[in-house]
């Protein structure tokens, strides 16, 4: 049943791709942050292809649960103008579409023609999660062999939710 | 069994940075270009979790790589934000063609 | 003719039989050559999904019957009595009332985030029923995850509360999603931190381990005593606080902002807006149930006490598991209509404070008490 995984993958690639470009191309910034809830969904779902389930449920609840909410809170306190992405704006654009266009062709060739043919190798841990969860081994890895990951990730957080209470506070409410 | 063949997750994970990198040099609203950053930001994931995953090693420290991602993109986001509060409160907009106060125009 | 017990366990194989089968016979067509074992998994999980996802439904158009109900007694009315036996017909009424009704959308309103919010939160809430077990072995996704799934499914809903409230393009509905989004942040946090003491004896974010745990060890609920029934109290007051029931239905507040983020919606939108409310309340009484209330385990094992032969059988009966745990749901549904009647609304302020500042300490003292407990019992 491998077309059938690679057709749902390749719809929801389609789709997701979609998605990032309405967040660049659509006029209302909330509109843009809606289009970038559903990227991060699509990029949820791409996980679970690859075999990670668990930073699946990780993306979904951090990213559009919990940073989504910021974007949305951010735009609608910061004035949010109309944008238009028309014929003029490409006119005006030309080098930069041309840039990322040859940015986009570039990379793929770059890593197809390093790592295209890693599958003759094996897919090992896309294949190990098909048949048994790789969560538990994920964690045990984490307190064990990553132990010190989590107490940096704990300080880097903590210090930069102190930083960006001290910088919304008004001085007056100090 | 089989699993999709890298080549999917590659291009998707380029599409992605291309459209984030074409967002942060066009786009004038500052709470935009912090939406295509996110966007480079997942593709850079997408990119460690498939080389981790099709890693004939079965090598999970890609994985952890990308949780650490999500978590620094988590406070990226917040100080970004809050900055970008600031500024419009200071300014009145978050235009960035118009903040140039620390350079001659 | 087999026993009860069989019969019920019969269904869930013969669930799991029939795609099997199928396969089989897909395999006597020619070039198909399918793998019975592993290509069928996903059909499986679709299918026992979809059936209990199904059952789930039909009990939530009697939960709110009994909310309804319940309600009345408690207000010394009758409620809802003429439509079908005892007024039991009256939600199919309503919905259809509403599907029925004009579609209608505000001129000004953004129409992609309109509906964006609506269909987001009407899938989501289905899908939350995937790893739900409601007795031993019959579980539509049997997913490692299935804990954090829930949670990442819920997690959509503040984003969707914010976007429909500014997409309908009216203060109320503005206001209303801000207070929602606010609120359900809020109340996430100490949500989360009190599942983390049930996570340190279950050692597992899979739902049925869960159960299987507090089959053979104790409910959670006065295990650990008294950390992880602090959390217990914490998980209630926060999964109310999360579905906007009406002591803390601050967003929807009807004397000051008409009905929240709600107030655009109408017709068949409406009636996906009530659905969503009641399933995520059912699916939260459902959470507290799995969590803390043992799941479908019936009676609570006591540490050195030793049960007779025939209160495992008990215990063991697959049926009697399952009607238990909906009597527990509907004893759940009960307790929060009642919560509902008997207080008054909180105001904005004061319960974000609350949250913040009482709720989140208190989750992570009962945290301290649960690990220092864990700590000396493998000491």
């Amino acid at each position: 049943m491998g077309w059938f995984l690679e057709a749902n993958f390749i719809l929801i690639g389609i789709i997701t791709i979609l998605m990032a470009f309405g967040t660049l191309s659509t006029k209302k910034v909330m509109r843009a942050a809606a289009f970038l809830l559903l990227t991060l969904v699509g990029v949820a779902l791409t996980y679970l292809f690859l075999g990670f389930e668990f930073l699946m449920g990780i993306q979904i609840t951090v990213y559009a649960g919990g940073i989504l909410i910021l974007f949305l809170f951010s735009v609608l306190l910061t004035g949010h103008e109309e944008f238009k992405m028309d014929l003029e704006f490409a006119k005006e654009n030309i080098v930069q579409i041309l840039i990322s266009i040859l940015l986009f062709f570039t990379l793929t060739a770059l890593m197809l023609s390093i790592y295209g043919n890693y599958q003759l190798t094996g897919n090992e841990l896309v294949l190990q999660a098909q048949t048994k969860g790789l969560t538990q081994d994920f964690s045990v890895a984490l307190f064990s062999h990553f132990n010190y990951v989590l107490p940096i990730l704990g300080v880097l957080l903590f210090s930069a939710m102190l930083g960006s209470v001290k910088l919304v506070l008004r001085e007056e409410e100090l | 069994m089989t699993a999709i063949p890298i080549e999917y997750p590659l291009i998707l994970s380029s599409a992605l940075f291309s459209l984030g990198v074409f967002g942060v040099i066009t786009q004038k609203n500052a709470v935009r270009i912090l939406i295509a950053i996110e966007l480079i930001i997942n593709a850079a994931n997408i990119n460690f979790v498939t080389f981790a995953s099709y890693n004939p090693n079965a090598d999970i420290s890609g994985w952890v790589f990308a949780l650490f991602i999500i978590a620094v993109a988590a406070g990226e986001a917040a100080i970004g934000l809050a900055i970008f509060i600031n500024v419009f409160r200071n300014f009145g907009e978050i235009n960035v063609k118009h903040l140039f106060t620390l350079r001659e125009v | 003719m087999s026993s009860p017990q069989e019969f019920f366990g019969n269904i869930a194989d013969l669930i799991r039989g029939i795609p099997r089968d199928i396969i089989l016979l897909l395999n006597r067509l020619p070039y198909v050559h399918l793998d019975p074992e592993n290509d069928v998994r996903g059909v499986i999980v679709i299918l026992m999904t979809a059936i209990l996802a199904i059952y789930g439904l039909t009990n939530l158009l009697l939960a709110p019957w009994l909310e309804r109900k319940v309600m009345a007694r408690m207000m010394g009315r009758r409620g809802p009595v003429y439509v079908g036996k005892f007024g039991l017909l009256q939600l199919i009424a309503d919905i259809f009332k509403l599907i029925s009704k004009e579609d209608t959308m505000p001129m000004t309103a953004d129409k992609f985030g309109f509906n964006l919010a609506i269909f987001m939160m009407g899938i989501a809430t289905i899908m939350s029923f995937a790893p739900i077990p409601w007795a031993r072995g019959v579980v539509g996704a049997n997913m490692d995850i299935g804990l954090l799934y829930v949670f990442a499914v819920f997690s959509v809903f503040p984003p969707a509360m914010l976007l429909g409230g500014w997409a309908s393009n009216s203060k109320y509905s503005l206001i209303g999603g801000f207070r929602a989004a606010a609120q359900l942040v809020a109340y996430e946090i100490p949500m989360m931190l009190s599942i983390l003491g049930v996570l340190i004896f279950s050692g597992s974010l899979n739902l049925m381990t869960i159960v299987e745990e507090q089959y053979s060890n104790g409910w959670y609920v006065y295990r650990a005593f008294p950390g992880l029934f602090i959390a217990f109290v914490i998980f209630l007051f926060a999964s109310l606080a999360e579905t906007e029931r009406t002591p803390f239905d601050i967003p929807e507040a009807e004397g000051e902002l008409v009905m929240g983020p709600r107030t655009e919606f109408s017709g068949w939108r409406y009636a996906i807006i009530l659905m969503v409310e009641y399933i995520h309340m059912y699916v939260n009484v459902i959470l507290v149930i799995v969590l803390f209330l043992g799941g479908w385990d019936v009676i609570p094992v006591i540490h050195g006490v030793n049960y007779p032969e025939f209160l495992w059988m008990i215990k063991d009966n697959r049926l009697i598991q399952f009607l238990a745990f909906n009597v527990k749901i509907y004893i759940g549904v009960f307790f929060v209509t009642w919560v509902r009647v008997s207080f008054p609304r909180f105001r904005i302020d004061q319960f974000i404070e609350w949250g913040w500042k009482t709720l989140l300490p208190l989750s992570f003292i009962a945290l301290g008490i649960v690990v220092v407990y864990a700590g000396l019992l493998v000491a």
